[in-house]
Order: C-alpha cells, then sequence, then structure tokens
C-alpha cells in the first residue's frame, strides 16, 4: 500500500477510536460518574462531542444595557438582540448562530460570576465578559463621555409560574475601562 | 481480499457531497448575510476571540492567523468557501472535487477557530463529513475510499447513540418537559408550543419516542430495509427540528451522511449473507 492510503487509513482510524473513547468520557461526565477532561486544546473540535440538546437550559436569557449620560441620569434598559420572525427560517436562518453565540456568552459569564459567589476580577478580563462588553458598546455608539452596563435577565414566559428574574448586572463601563 | 466500490457506492457518495455542498453554500450565505457581525465590535469579532488562544498568539502563527481571520479578509475567504461549494452542487471541475473540498474544509475549520463558541454539533458534524470526503476523493484506492464511507456511517451512529444516552440521563428528558420548553426559547416555534398537547404524559411520550429513537440509531445496521425506516424517521426528525427550532443546518449535514449510514448496512448485509 502506497503513503498516502495507509497515512489516511491510519488517520481516520485514531480519528474514530479517540471519538468513541470521548463519548464514553462524555457520557461519564454528565453522568456525573467522573469528571471529563479537559478538551481545551482541541480548539477545532475534531474529537466530537455528540450531546447535543441533551441539557438545554430551561428559560430564556435576554441580553440588556442602558447608559449613563454626562448628565447623571440613566436610559431605560434596552434589549440587546431579539430574535427576528422569518418564515423561512426552516431552511435559512442566520440568527440561530447569533442566538447561540449569545447564549453561549451568557452561560461562559454567569458561570464564571456563580463560581465565587460574586464579581471577581477575574471575571472582568475573562473571554465572555471582554466578548460581552464589546459586543454591547458596538450596538451603538455610547454617548460622548458617558458609559453603558448590561445585564442578563430571564423573560417572564406563557407558563404562569415563570416570573423575570436578574441574574448579572455588569458595572458601567466605558471603551476606555471600567468606571469605579 | 479485495474491496470494490459499486456505482451505487459512487451515487451515494455523491448525493452526501451534494447535500454538503449545499449546506456549505447556505452556510456560507449567512454569514455573508450578517457580515457586520464580523466586524471588530460584532458578536464573532476575531480582535476578541483571538485572545482566547493564548498559545498561538505568543506564536508566529499569530500573524498568519490574523491574516486569515481578520476582518473583512474573513469574508473573502468564505466567498472562496461558497463558490468552490457551488462549483460542487453545479458539478464544475467534476474531477477535481478535492480541489474543490480542501479550501471548504480550510475555511470551515477557521471558522471553528474564529466563532467557536457559536458552532455546535451541525459543525462538528460538518467537519467530520468534509475531512472524510476529502480523504474519499484524495485517492482513487478503494480502500480507502469504503474506510471514509464507513468512518462517516460510524460517526454517525456513534453521534445518535451518544446524543440518545445522554438524554436517557437527562432528567428533563425522562420527565418529558423539554420539548415544550424548548419551543419557548428564542428560536422556538411558538405556533407550534400552542398546537403542542399540554398533557404531560403526551409530553413524556413524545420525549421517550426521541431517545428510544436516537438509542435504536445502530440497528440501522442490522439490514437494509431497518435501515431505511430508522432513516426515514431521522429525516423526519430533523424535518421537525428545522420548523421546531429552526435549526436547517442539521437537515443538510446529518442527513447529508445518510446514503451512506444506508451503503454501510448493504454492506454489512452482503457480508453476513452472501448471495453467491
Amino acid at each position: 500500500m502506497h503513503a498516502l492510503p495507509a497515512f489516511l487509513i491510519m488517520l481516520l482510524g485514531v480519528w474514530l477510536v479517540a471519538s468513541v473513547a470521548n463519548q464514553v468520557f462524555l457520557l461519564f461526565g454528565f453522568a456525573r460518574v467522573r469528571s471529563y477532561p479537559n478538551l481545551n486544546w482541541d480548539r477545532l473540535a475534531l474529537i466530537p462531542r455528540w450531546i447535543f440538546w441533551s441539557a438545554p437550559h430551561a428559560r430564556e436569557w435576554q441580553l440588556l444595557y442602558r447608559d449613563k449620560l454626562t448628565d447623571g441620569g440613566m436610559t431605560a434598559w434596552r434589549t440587546a438582540w431579539t430574535m427576528p420572525r422569518n418564515p423561512f427560517r426552516w431552511i435559512w436562518n442566520p440568527d440561530i448562530r447569533r442566538w447561540k453565540a449569545i447564549v453561549d456568552f451568557c452561560f461562559t459569564l454567569l458561570s464564571l460570576a456563580a463560581r465565587d459567589g460574586r464579581q471577581h476580577k477575574e471575571l472582568f478580563v475573562s473571554w465572555a465578559y471582554v466578548a460581552t462588553a464589546v459586543y454591547i458598546s458596538g450596538i451603538q455608539p455610547v454617548p460622548i463621555g458617558g458609559s453603558r452596563q448590561f445585564m442578563i435577565a430571564t423573560m417572564c414566559g406563557p407558563e404562569s409560574h415563570q416570573n423575570p428574574d436578574i441574574l448579572f448586572v455588569s458595572p458601567l463601563f466605558s471603551l476606555t475601562g471600567v468606571e469605579k | 481480499m479485495t474491496v470494490d466500490l459499486s456505482p451505487l457506492d459512487v451515487q451515494c457518495v455523491n448525493a452526501t457531497l451534494m447535500m454538503v455542498a449545499a449546506g456549505t453554500a447556505i452556510g456560507g450565505a449567512e454569514i455573508l448575510s450578517m457580515r457586520q457581525e464580523c466586524t471588530d465590535h460584532g458578536l464573532f469579532s476575531w480582535k476578541v476571540a483571538r485572545t482566547s488562544y493564548p498559545l498561538i498568539l505568543r506564536s508566529h502563527a499569530a500573524g498568519v492567523l490574523d491574516m486569515l481571520c481578520g476582518y473583512p479578509q474573513f469574508l473573502y475567504a468564505v466567498m472562496l468557501q461558497m463558490l468552490s461549494a457551488l462549483c460542487i452542487l453545479f458539478r464544475v471541475f467534476p474531477s477535481h472535487v478535492i480541489y474543490l473540498l480542501l479550501p471548504i474544509l480550510f475555511v470551515h475549520l477557521l471558522s471553528m477557530l474564529r466563532y467557536s463558541h457559536a458552532s455546535d454539533g451541525t459543525d462538528q458534524m460538518q467537519t467530520i463529513l468534509l475531512a472524510s470526503l476529502a480523504c474519499y476523493f484524495a485517492t482513487p484506492d478503494p480502500v480507502v475510499r469504503k474506510a471514509a464511507i464507513w468512518f462517516i456511517s460510524l460517526q454517525t451512529i456513534l453521534a445518535y447513540c451518544t446524543s440518545g444516552i445522554a438524554k436517557v440521563l437527562s432528567k428533563p428528558w425522562r420527565q418529558g418537559t423539554v420539548l415544550r420548553s424548548s419551543l419557548l426559547l428564542a428560536p422556538g416555534n411558538k405556533t407550534l408550543y400552542r398546537w403542542m398537547p399540554s398533557n404531560a404524559r403526551v409530553n413524556q411520550l413524545l420525549c421517550v419516542a426521541v431517545i428510544a429513537f436516537e438509542c435504536a440509531f445502530p440497528l440501522a445496521l442490522t439490514s437494509p430495509r431497518n435501515c431505511l425506516v430508522i432513516l426515514t424517521f431521522g429525516l423526519l426528525l430533523h424535518l421537525f427540528n428545522a420548523v421546531a427550532l429552526g435549526i436547517p443546518r442539521f437537515l443538510f449535514t446529518f442527513v447529508a451522511a445518510y446514503p451512506l449510514v444506508f451503503l454501510s448496512a448493504m454492506d454489512l448485509h452482503s457480508l453476513l449473507f452472501p448471495t453467491h
């Protein structure tokens, strides 16, 4: 057998074995039998994690923001983004990526914030916080001399027992730094 | 032992290739339609994303990655990816498919770096499909080609089976609350939510049906007939997901693997029950 075919077969074989092993670890982790190994090195997600939609979060998170104006007044909270109505979303839905990104920002941020039960310094240099702050500051220009803050909240659902809840409120920040 | 590829093998691989190309073209068009999110202040800002790769930032690769993933050049890469996918779809350069697949795979991997936080199981399946198809078209060797077909089939079976077992372990799935509550999330179809029965037992039955289907997916290899039945259920599930949760890319990636799962079932059947 030539080198290329042998290499390709070996590549697929190793990939499959690694994938099967990862699913076993994943399921053990999911069942809390043993902790799931850190796969942070696999940034391309080459080793698949096939547990899609097995533990979806039960409530929708909403990302809101408001501005502090130069006169000290605060604007009302505004929604950063809402899913637009799209009758063709079964075949064409770019907004699902937006939603996934925002959900991921919120999830990571809330997990980090819950770790110590308070907002610690590391939180504000974490990727999730920086990404959310950059996104929020880019939605529309921050008033000159003003600053902005964001909030993660759960929405009031159609089920009668679901009440809205505030989960995280960031400090005021401007593009030049966090306001003390 | 000799390995031969039948005309059916070639037809099924081509069907998979076409679906992958269609999914790539639609996915690329989706990214271009929200190109403002790829700017430095967007959700997929490379300036922010690159900070989560400290090792790369300290290496010489940083400059190369900045050049490829920065704005707006990343959008040109996506355009190249779309163009390659369209060439596959319209059978331009049919004998040079590998040279069309490689740029698609390369840009796909770049996008995994650029917006890993917005990626999901569809993107992982897309990686598997693209890499395996690249292996298939890289060489005429029939052993490699069969290996690529089986690799995709086994990964597909592994995907459904793992997901099914994880759902068994998930309390909301066992209780039957997931389907209705998922429709209340932002991508959920609210009209469908209103139509869904509110009876807890019926919802639990629907959830158990999804779990049973996913756990039973390996049975697709038991015979070509069983395979067709299971794949039909799979297609219906993905169509439902596309309508209910607005996730059409699942339809193009997972269903794209179905012709190859069918081929594997045929292979196994002819191996276990040779006709002559």
